[in-house]
């Protein structure tokens, strides 16, 4: 646990789902803050400095995006969303527009809390690491080494920058969009060759590539590299 | 008498050239044969002239022959030669002639206007049996129409027909430039008087079936000719009255089954809403209400028993309504699919990856290639396709089932299989498996869910252009598989 308790913020209407998550996140060591609409959580965010904002995609007065580009106007905190199953595109718009993450409702408190988890790991390690390890995958990333299980691992320019991406977000989803930024720089916008450099990455560092565990798809958005 | 000699044959200057053709070869042949060996046969020899152009020609251009043999006996053969000089028996040499014209003329105009007439009857009779065949195969009161217009204008006339929809005479086929405006039928009241009236501006004439008004047909004849025959128009009526009052009783029938249809879905609908939604609702709300009331005197075991019933029953609840939305959305149109290459195995594992609470006692076998070709799916909805049908699975085996999970490549399509060893499928309800709220043998049991994940399954599956089907057994007479065929995108290339 950090030393100073962090800080989260849930920004949603409906009354039952906060109550469930505000002792959730109480009791798994986190402060916790509340807005009910768009225009509260805006105001909130300013005073209260959360270290993570939880925040419903269907707010009674504003939509959710324009949460997100209010707030990313000024402030990095990892944003995760609460969103309906069958709004893939809205999902989509809304981790385009800055969001950090996604939870498909309903939801596991459990699933919930893992990705807090990694949103504020990454908030921290975004400056200092120099490497990441986690379910036996290890990465330098100032070597630019690549380990499974001990073992080294050879990977191609564009394999490395993918996968390091992911370990820099590990936990959490990575956008096709962002990987193709990440990886190619602009120069490629066909989501078709992040699916190739993965499944050649997967051949790589996953143990059985047909049944993946270090990268995780998020289908039709993304991957998640798995943490801890 | 006029009729009578115009005949039906109608007249061309092509067959005066060939008459006065004909009388300038006999003349020439008189002028250098029959006058030098037997001068007194020439008048015989213009006969026999007339006689030929009547047989070929018909009438008036034989007549023009006479005439013109007559001019030229009298100018190149009778003396005196070279001048025309009229006397009382070079009369009745033009009157033999004129005769012989009118009789042989007549009579081949005669046959040939038979001919034609006997061509023209095969020729509609042709018509109206192409007609009555077509219409004997129709099964839309608007297309017999058309097929009616479209005969009544190969027989030479414009035609349009009203056909009676809810008791109000609805222009449904009309020719070009028919001008219906003028017949003052449209969306009149259907009368029941049936009787034909035709005279010679046009003909109306109504369609009737078994006694019933089923329309009216308005026929005008084209430019000169003439209406078709009545018992003509009256017989190709009555066969488009036959097929369109049957088209409409088909269409009747069609559409009362689909409102039964609608109407067993919506009960299907409620009992399954009711039953199937509420079951796990109890459960959650036994437990809670419970585990309020006695949480104390519940040991910690008994607690978390009840705390994962809550769990299970929310997340059963939570697929049966994905599927609820996933059916209306197919149903309605609205289905929004964002198609990629995927690769099937990756599904498959996802599919198997949400499921892994619930297959964990399954022994659970993966059969993937180590090459797969690509499919071109909403990778969301296809992982949704399987999971239903591995939870169908799950539903009716037993815990200690063993599930094979096989993606492969059949020619040009790539097949994911589920298969158990399970009881397997009763024949009598493997054709019903894909139905909505369909479920096995009356199985009601817990988990069997509302009877929608494989009729979803189905929906989305050829949403992608894919099919998919049931087999049971599967294997060594039990068991149960189900193969979903999707079209086949090529190997993911993966080198640099």
């Amino acid at each position: 646990m950090s030393p100073t308790t962090a800080r989260v913020m849930i920004v949603d209407d409906e009354a039952p789902i906060v109550r469930v998550l505000k002792p959730s996140l109480v009791a798994a060591g986190y402060e916790v803050a509340e807005a009910g609409d768009g225009r509260e959580a805006l105001a909130q965010v300013a005073q209260q400095t959360p270290d993570a904002i939880v925040l419903d995609l269907g707010l009674p007065d504003m939509d959710g995006k324009e949460v997100i580009q209010a707030l990313r106007k000024w402030t990095q905190v990892p944003i995760i969303v609460l969103s309906a199953r069958e709004a893939e595109n809205e999902r989509i718009a809304a981790l385009d527009t800055g969001a950090d993450d996604y939870v498909v409702k309903p939801f596991h408190t459990g699933e919930l809390l893992a990705r807090v988890r990694a949103a504020l790991r990454h908030r921290q390690s975004r400056t200092e690491s120099t490497g990441y390890s986690g379910k036996g995958l290890e990465i330098d990333f100032e070597l630019r080494r690549v380990a499974v299980g001990g073992r080294g691992v050879r990977l191609t320019r564009k394999e490395y920058d993918l996968l390091c991406t992911l370990a820099r977000h590990a936990g959490q989803v990575v956008t096709h969009k962002q990987l193709l930024a990440a990886a190619w720089r602009g120069t490629v916008t066909d989501t078709q060759f992040v699916r190739v450099y993965i499944g050649q990455l997967r051949q790589k560092i996953e143990r059985d590539p047909s049944n993946p565990d270090l990268i995780l798809t998020e289908a039709g958005i993304g991957y998640r590299l798995a943490a801890d | 008498m006029t009729q009578w000699l115009r005949g039906e044959t109608p007249l061309r200057w092509r067959d005066f050239a060939y008459a006065a053709l004909i009388i300038v070869l006999a003349s020439t042949f008189g002028f250098y044969v029959v006058l030098p060996l037997w001068p007194s046969k020439l008048p015989l020899m213009f006969f026999a002239a007339v006689l030929i152009s009547g047989y070929r020609l018909g009438m008036w251009p034989a007549i023009f022959a006479a005439i013109l043999a007559f001019l030229s006996f009298n100018f190149f053969f009778e003396e005196p030669r070279f001048t025309l000089t009229f006397e009382a028996e070079d009369l009745f040499a033009l009157a033999t002639f004129l005769v012989g014209a009118l009789l042989v003329g007549g009579l081949t105009g005669r046959l040939s206007d038979h001919a034609r007439q006997l061509k023209r009857a095969l020729a509609a009779t042709t018509l109206l049996f192409e007609a009555s065949r077509d219409l004997a195969t129709t099964v839309d009161p608007k297309s017999a129409a058309e097929r009616v217009v479209t005969c009544l204008e190969a027989n030479g006339c414009r035609a349009a027909i009203w056909l009676v929809e809810n008791g109000v005479y609805a222009l449904r086929a009309a020719s070009a430039r028919a001008p219906t405006a003028e017949a003052g039928i449209d969306a009149q009241e259907a009368s029941h008087d049936t009787s034909d009236e035709i005279t010679g501006e046009r003909g109306v004439l109504h369609l009737a079936s078994g006694g019933r008004n089923v329309g009216i047909a308005v026929v005008w004849p084209r430019r000169k000719t003439a209406l078709p025959d009545a018992r003509w128009m009256r017989a190709l009526l009555d066969s488009a009255a036959v097929a369109i009052d049957r088209a409409r009783l088909i269409a009747e029938i069609a559409d009362a089954r689909i409102v039964a249809e609608k109407e067993g879905l919506r009960t299907a609908l409620l009992s399954s809403l009711s039953h199937d939604l509420r079951t796990p609702l109890s459960t959650i709300l036994a437990s809670a209400t419970s585990l309020l009331e006695y949480d104390e005197k519940f040991d910690s075991a008994t607690r978390r028993d009840l705390l994962s019933a809550i769990q299970d029953e929310s997340e059963r609840l939570n697929r049966y309504l994905a599927n609820l939305l996933e059916m209306t959305r197919l149903e309605s149109g609205a289905l929004q699919v964002n198609r990629y290459l995927t690769d099937p195995r990756e599904s498959v594992s996802a599919a198997l990856r949400r499921l892994q609470r619930r297959l964990a006692r399954r022994q659970v076998v993966r059969e993937f290639p180590a090459e797969c070709e690509q499919v071109n799916v909403d990778p969301v909805l296809l992982e949704q396709a399987l999971v239903n049908v591995i939870e169908n699975t799950v539903a009716h085996t037993a815990d200690d089932a063993r599930i094979l999970a096989r993606v492969e490549n059949v020619a040009g399509r790539v097949r994911l299989a589920v298969e158990d060893d399970g009881k397997g499928i009763a024949p009598a309800d493997l054709p019903h498996v894909f139905d909505k709220f369909f479920r096995g043998g009356g199985d009601r049991r817990r988990g069997s869910g509302i009877g929608l994940g494989l009729a979803v399954t189905r929906g989305l599956v050829e949403a992608f252009g894919g099919g998919i089907r049931a087999i049971s057994p599967a294997r060594d007479g039990h068991g149960a598989r189900f193969e979903i065929d999707l079209p086949a995108h090529g190997i993911l290339e993966t080198s640099e």
